[in-house]
């Protein structure tokens, strides 16, 4: 099997910090407002029997991406490794993508006036870096690499660990694998957000 | 793939309009080829390993971690900061220190959001970037643009600088031999009427800057910040461990890890490093139970929470205690052990003073001498069968036990730490806490059976009380109980550093090197470190002292800045406040601060060493601009979570605004036109010159070398660059030797405190307790404060992505949560008819107009609780416009979010102008004001 | 249980007002063409006499409606990267040949509908018969075969734009319909809803734009224009009941779907129901057809005239309703994802439709809408029509 980039984040070392949030911002120059990857943090339950959970979240390069499927002038484009990039050059700003993207990886750079979201840091990861977010994640939690290699870190945590992705049932098979989410973080609460659960 | 080029930080972009005005504000200081963000920054694809790109290793300054950094900076700009990938600050797996640099590039460490964000404080167009004097009143925010020369003269020689009057400069309060007070000439020279006060002041800075203050010009009056902090836990751990004021658990191979509000994975320091263990050590299996009345991110990842009232951590510890010694799940075989040649038989490297005797009469050990047992009076004694005997001569001792010796009643300590378990019962202790009984049984079944792999960490929850040094006492203890102190898996003292001012073997013995050096005399105006009743005013008044006394303690920020402003023990001439905020900072006293420090009798010359109009230098007669942390020298060690050797080096990245200066330049400068000595060129001695800071922290840094002893390099100049390459001297190797810890405490650790036992408390004459107690809170003359009709404790916490100060200016981190929130308990809130974003007003007895902020209501915090984050609420840092030169900078509203509910909280109206107080370790009280919270109007 | 959100990340909502109207005009486009294409193309006489005006109010609305979307594109300067790379799995690319085909075959029918009158306004003179001559490219044949080979052609490519005008406004639908994110949009019945719809809002618009023109062109509405009316208004009605039915369709799936579904059904009766019910399904469609249920109200043309309004705001705010609403309820996070339209969307709506209807108001004024029945007498001034 050829290399499959896939991210998994370890949710027991999570803290929350944001480091992953600020790397990100800092290597790709990301404007003020918009977010290739951010962490979403709840808690939950009835003192003193509480809990907090944690969710960051970047793009989830899918296998099977919505936002490649409805992009009409195929700026946004998968590589073999399964990273999916837009071709800023191409992309015309129609923001279909960003419709459709299940996890609101994507928006529109303010600077840029294309569509954008998490490359995987594809520059560092070609020149044998990890990712900022995984490189800065100061507990470790984000780690990053190639799926079908058995010798990886992210191959030994899904073969041995249980884990989750968000909106499974979505055909988008998304390839960030969480160890230890709860499930209110990867799927909000709709009813109760529309109001219709107190 | 084209990128856009890499812009000036958003940050900057979104002050636009700030970015236009302050280069014409400081129009003679516009920097003129000096990059910034906006110009020739480059790409997002500009790599690490692109050779176009070079790195500086320094040291991060985003909070107190001070984790090794790495700058990386292309076209003389710092574009990004990482991880120092050398450091075991920053990496689990650090690079071997031989790593050539040059393959250094292909990894980094990690950093925190603070730390990455640390850019946007580098370069905020609203930093201080020339000398300012102020036009009109103190506290107006209106300033002229001055010189370095202008502002040189006008401090050093005085005059009437601000047509009020004539100012005495730094020049005339200079006498190191006339007596601020005939009458009581223990108080010291008139020189002690300078007063230095820094916020943070990092090490190797403090020293130089010490340097001056007190054997240069003479004045004893140099503090820091520490008792706003945490120092009632070093001052605890101290009196705990054998004088060390640091400990740490062993997270790689502790199994059990009981947690007393320490803020893991938030702040408590180092955030990275011990955020990384953490993760690790939960993965393992690790179990972890957090005491906090605020569900934090600690408890978040605990295995159980205690959500404990503030204040009772006593109590629960010695709940804990009482129940360990009941089902004898102590550690016998330590405990019993009564010196260091009979531990070394047990494998012990540390002993404790659980078998020795204490003496009923003066709360003195017992003696070898007075016991008449033939030993000095550097002998304990024990007994051994109910048998008086010399410690040293005894493998194993009673642990209970009471007798007369000499007609001296006595007990041992064990004993007497029983007996003080046993004041109270489980359930009144559990009352105290507000939690289960079955808890505190749960919590101390299982922190007594993980053997010498449970520990008890705190930090600063616990100890930021009146009862701050007791409560401390009694967590640090229970490590005692099970023993694990210098073990694998315990409790330790952390890793090693190179001693940077070279004091025992470096080349250079720099605070030696000092000719001419002054001796400071007199006593400190927060009159720590000296006892009241070697003072003219007990032999006159007797008790109480007008304000508190702190013999055992240091650095009592707070009583600084109430002694200035009260004029005890004198008054002062000068305050010099170095990136301080005490206005911001100290409970309870915002206004009286501010209202003080406005006051030119209290104060007549006020001069700062600020980046920012910070929102207590905003009231200064000058700021001076310092530099950031990024364009600074220091030479650091490590916190006791990393194991190893770590001796980091900041070094300067870059220095952004040419006319800012850093404090250590300001000095030298200062004491050159003085004619001070320890300065100018030879300062060190014959041709040995300090002309600049480079002068001071090379020297430093060559110590590292000489320490270390492996360095490359066959000179000097070699080994030094080697070192800077990268950014210190690190070995994360040999932490463990056997099943001990490398670095040992190795010494008598002591369940009873003998000198805090045997000194008395200046407002009352009577002793403070040597073996640790609960107390409810009190205001310093011993009344308790019960203020009814204020139902809740007000409490602060910091998350990971501000400081107190400095990270407001950093949009990456105010753009994850631009205000923060009264926090409250949901169902309270609820039945208060509150609602989550109301705006509530929080008020307490001794600030009735309160302070008001945004409720959230959340399940994770205790009733009868409120808490707010730390680092919101500014009233300046640039968050106001700022006049000039008769011009307006127009100040960044995103700053000014948000609540700081210190002011709020209570200050000890018994003696004024300070918060609540710890007056064993010199501790603010932040956690025991009571308030209470309603809907704003 | 209680659960609290510490960190709002914002999300914005990117398609907004713009892709509303964008779908709103190629509705009303497709809508009124296919009513006025009923005497062309499938032979019902009565409608011979409205061909023309609906084929120019179908060709304007759509040349106009695109506007929205490059307006709207991020890149506008690269929407010809539209030509250049086709996406099979995009509805948008779908839509580009679509956006072209469509207006081309309504231009040539409009030029066979319109050929004889042009050749009959020559003698005019002045502006009007400079542009004739101009449109009619030489083509002034005015022999019965020509004539026949007029119809024989209109009927042609009238009958190619029926499909044509399905498929721009049915692959609309597709692309909301496609999208599996967001379970207001994503439903089998999309295409269909937009469709009927857009008959409804179309015939609506058509109806108002009909009287206008026969009342500035002819001076009066005629008998044989108010039957019509009348005929066309019941017509609605039963366009409405069809959209109605499948709205409730549509609802009591979604009702019944997944949690999402459910939620966002939930959604549409509460948050929005001032918009999606009072508006959209009260106003909008309700009350017209309460209203076109009596006989003598669809002979009543201020009752009709009110219909048609209501249907043309009722199916506006379903496109609001649908395209922005569908993005408000939020994909991650805990919030509502508040819409708040842009001044440069708003300026950039009015004014296309400002100009949209300059220009047909000005091809109604100088073009010759003779019609079985009526025929021109003399022109209206440009000016006095577009005061209308």
């Amino acid at each position: 099997m050829g290399k499959r980039y896939a991210m998994v984040i370890d949710l027991r070392k999570c803290v929350g910090c944001h480091a992953c949030q600020v790397a990100c911002k800092s290597e790709n120059n990301v404007p003020l407002g918009v977010n290739r990857s951010w962490v979403e943090e709840l808690e939950t339950g009835k003192f003193p029997n509480v809990s907090r959970h944690r969710l960051p979240r970047l793009c989830n390069h899918c296998e099977n991406p919505s936002c490649l499927n409805v992009c009409p002038v195929k700026a946004t484009y998968q590589l073999e490794d399964g990273t999916v990039l837009v071709d800023y050059d191409r992309c015309i700003g129609c923001k279909y993508c960003i419709a459709a993207c299940p996890y609101d990886a994507r928006f529109i750079n303010p600077e840029r006036n294309t569509a954008e979201k998490c490359t995987y840091c594809h520059e560092r990861v070609e020149a044998g870096m990890q990712p900022a977010c995984v490189n800065t994640c100061i507990t470790g939690a984000r780690v990053f690499g190639d799926r079908n290699d058995p010798n990886s870190e992210v191959f030994k945590l899904l073969a041995t660990q249980s884990v989750a992705v968000s909106k499974p049932e979505t055909n988008n098979r998304p390839q960030t694998y969480y160890i230890g989410a709860d499930e209110k973080a990867l799927r909000p609460n709709l009813l109760e957000i529309v109001g219709g659960e107190k | 793939m084209k990128t856009t080029r890499r812009n000036f930080l958003r940050g900057a972009a979104a002050l636009g309009a700030t970015m236009a005005v302050a280069p014409l504000a400081f129009a003679d200081s516009v920097p003129k080829g000096v990059p910034s963000w906006k110009q020739g920054a480059p790409a997002e694809d500009t790599l690490d390993t692109d050779p176009s790109v070079s790195f500086v290793y320094s040291t991060c300054l985003g909070c107190r971690s001070d984790c090794s950094l790495r700058g990386k900076i292309k076209d003389g700009v710092v574009v990004k900061l990482d991880g120092n990938p050398y450091s075991p600050m920053t990496a689990d797996q650090p690079l071997p220190y031989t790593t050539d640099p040059k393959e250094a590039r292909k990894y980094a460490g990690k950093l925190c959001p603070r730390g990455q964000a640390g850019l946007q404080i580098l370069y905020d167009p609203l930093r201080v970037q020339q000398p300012l004097k102020r036009v009109g009143k103190r506290g107006e925010n209106k300033w002229q643009a001055i010189s370095w020369d202008q502002a040189y003269k006008e401090i050093i020689e005085g005059g009437n600088l601000f047509g009020e009057g004539n100012v005495e400069g730094l020049k005339a309060v200079r006498d190191l031999t006339t007596p601020i007070n005939p009458e009581a000439p223990e108080l010291g020279p008139k020189a002690n009427q300078f007063v230095f006060l820094a916020g943070r002041i990092e090490n190797s800075r403090s020293e130089l800057v010490k340097r001056f203050v007190n054997n240069s010009y003479g004045s004893i009056n140099w503090f820091e910040h520490t008792t706003v902090c945490e120092q009632s836990h070093h001052i605890a751990t101290a009196n705990t461990f054998a004088g060390k004021g640091h400990m740490k658990p062993d997270f790689e191979n502790a199994k059990y890890i009981l947690n007393f509000g320490a803020n893991y994975g938030e702040a408590n320091f180092p955030m990275n490093g011990l955020s990384r263990k953490l993760g690790n050590f939960r993965v393992k299996g690790g179990r972890l139970t957090t005491v906090d009345p605020r569900f934090s991110v600690s408890a978040s990842l605990s295995d159980e929470w205690v959500p404990i009232l503030p204040g009772a951590d006593a109590a629960l510890a010695l709940g804990i205690g009482q129940w360990i010694l009941d089902n004898k799940r102590y550690d016998k075989a330590f405990l019993e052990v009564p010196s260091k040649e009979a531990a070394a038989k047990k494998g012990e490297a540390s002993w404790s003073d659980a078998t020795y005797l204490v003496r009923s009469d003066n709360g003195k050990y017992l003696r070898g001498d007075d016991a008449g047992l033939g030993g000095t009076k550097d002998d304990y004694v024990v007994l051994v069968g109910g048998t008086p005997t010399l410690a040293g001569k005894a493998d194993a001792a009673d642990l209970f036990g009471e007798a007369n010796v000499n007609s001296v009643a006595c007990k041992t300590v064990l004993q007497l730490y029983a007996e003080r378990t046993k004041e109270k019962t489980l359930d009144e202790y559990a009352k105290i806490g507000g939690i289960p009984k079955e808890q505190i049984v749960r919590v101390a079944d299982q922190f007594s059976s993980y053997g010498k792999r449970a520990v008890a960490d705190f930090y600063r929850g616990p100890v930021q009380h009146t009862n701050g040094f007791q409560s401390g006492r009694a967590i640090a203890i229970l490590n005692l109980l099970v023993g694990n102190v210098d073990h694998v898996g315990g409790y330790q003292s952390g890793g090693s550093s190179l001693s940077y001012m070279g004091d025992k073997n470096g080349k250079y013995q720099v605070a030696k090197l000092h000719p001419g050096s002054v001796k400071m005399t007199g006593i400190r105006i927060s009159r720590e470190k000296a006892k009241y009743e070697d003072s003219t005013e007990f032999k006159k008044n007797s008790y109480p002292a007008k304000r508190p006394w702190f013999p055992l303690t240091g650095d009592v920020y707070q009583e600084v800045v109430a002694g200035v402003l009260d004029g005890y023990p004198y008054p002062a001439k000068i305050l010099w406040l170095h990136m301080g905020t005490p206005a911001y900072s100290i409970p309870g006293v915002k206004d009286k601060v501010i209202e003080g420090l406005k006051d030119t009798k209290k104060v007549p010359l006020f001069i700062a060493t600020d980046i920012i109009l910070g929102e207590t230098s905003m009231f200064a007669d000058y700021i001076l601009p310092d530099v950031t942390y990024m364009e600074q020298w220091n030479a650091l060690g490590s916190p006791p979570t990393i194991l190893g050797l770590v001796a980091d080096v900041r070094q300067p990245m870059t220095h952004v605004f040419p006319q800012a200066k850093s404090v250590e330049n300001i000095f030298i400068d200062i004491a050159k036109r003085m004619g001070l000595s320890g300065f100018g060129d030879a300062g060190f001695g014959p041709g040995m010159p300090l002309n600049k800071e480079e002068d001071w922290y090379l020297k430093l840094v060559a110590n590292y070398a000489s320490q270390y002893g492996k360095i490359p390099g066959s000179t000097e100049q070699e080994q030094v660059k080697y070192i800077l390459d990268r950014g210190g001297v690190f070995d994360a190797a040999g932490a463990y030797d056997g099943n001990l810890m490398k670095n040992k405490v190795a010494s008598l650790c002591t369940l009873y405190a003998e000198k805090v036992a045997t000194t008395k408390d200046a407002m009352t004459g009577k002793n403070f307790e040597g073996i640790p107690l609960y107390k409810p809170v009190v205001n310093a003359k011993e009344q308790e404060i019960k203020d009814d009709g204020y139902p809740f404790i007000a409490t602060t916490y910091k998350q990971s992505f501000q400081t107190q100060t400095r990270t407001i200016a950093c949009p990456w981190l105010t753009e994850i949560q631009p205000e923060n929130f009264v926090e409250m308990n949901d169902e309270e809130g609820a039945k208060l008819g509150l609602k989550d974003g109301d705006m509530v007003k929080v008020s307490g007895a001794t600030n009735k107009n309160g302070v008001i902020g945004k409720l959230r209501l959340r399940p994770g915090i205790r009733p009868g609780v409120v808490t707010a984050s730390v680092g919101y609420g500014h009233w300046n840092y640039g968050s106001v416009d700022t006049i000039i030169d008769g011009k307006t900078v127009p100040g960044d509203k995103t700053r000014a979010k948000g609540v700081n509910i210190n002011p709020a909280m209570r200050m000890d109206d018994s003696i004024g102008y300070v918060c609540l107080e710890d007056k064993i370790g010199g501790s603010c009280s932040f956690y025991d004001s009571r308030v209470k919270v309603e809907k704003a109007k | 249980m209680p659960t609290v959100h510490f960190f709002d990340t914002p999300h914005e909502i990117y398609w907004g007002l713009l892709i509303a109207l964008y779908f709103y005009y190629t509705g009303m486009s497709a809508g009124s063409f296919i009513l006025t294409s009923l005497g062309t193309v499938f032979g019902i006489e009565k409608y011979k006499k409205v061909s023309k005006v609906g084929v120019l109010m179908a060709i304007v609305l759509l040349a106009f409606a695109p506007l929205h979307l490059l307006f709207d594109l991020a890149q506008p300067g690269r929407f010809y990267n539209l030509f250049l790379h086709v996406s099979l799995t995009s509805a948008m690319s779908w839509g580009v040949y679509l956006l072209i085909l469509y207006p081309v075959d309504l231009m040539i029918y409009a030029w066979y509908l319109f050929r004889q009158d042009f050749v009959q306004g020559l003698n005019k003179g002045g502006f009007k018969a400079g542009l004739y001559s101009f449109l009619l490219f030489g083509k002034k044949d005015m022999s019965a075969a020509a004539l026949a080979n007029d119809k024989k052609k209109a009927k042609l490519f009238g009958t190619l734009g029926v499909p044509l005008a399905l498929l721009v406004h049915g692959y609309t639908g597709f692309i909301l319909g496609n999208v599996q994110a967001r379970a207001i949009w994503h439903t089998p019945l999309m295409p269909i809803i937009f469709l009927m719809s857009a008959m409804v809002s179309g015939t609506g618009l058509f109806i108002i734009v009909m009287m206008l023109v026969e009342k500035f062109k002819f001076g009066r509405i005629g008998e044989d224009i108010r039957a019509l009316i009348a005929d066309i208004a019941n017509l609605m009605k039963w366009f409405i009941v069809v959209d109605g039915a499948l709205m409730i369709i549509y609802f009591i799936v979604l009702w019944y779907s997944s949690e999402t579904g459910y939620a966002a059904g939930y959604f549409l009766l509460h948050q929005e129901g001032w918009s999606f019910l009072g508006l959209e399904n009260g106003l909008g469609m309700l009350a017209p057809f309460l209203i076109l249920l009596s006989k003598k109200a669809r002979q009543s043309l201020p009752l009709v005239t009110l219909a048609s309004i209501l249907t043309i705001i009722g199916v506006l705010a379903m496109r609001i309703n649908l395209v922005i609403g569908g993005q408000k309820i939020p994909l991650t996070g805990s919030k509502i994802i508040e819409y708040a339209v842009s001044g440069r969307d708003l300026s950039i709506g009015l004014g296309i439709g400002i100009l949209a209807l300059v220009v047909l108001t000005w091809l109604y004024s100088v073009l010759p809408m003779n019609r079985p029945g009526a025929q021109e007498k003399e022109s209206i001034p440009v000016s006095k029509g577009v005061a209308q």
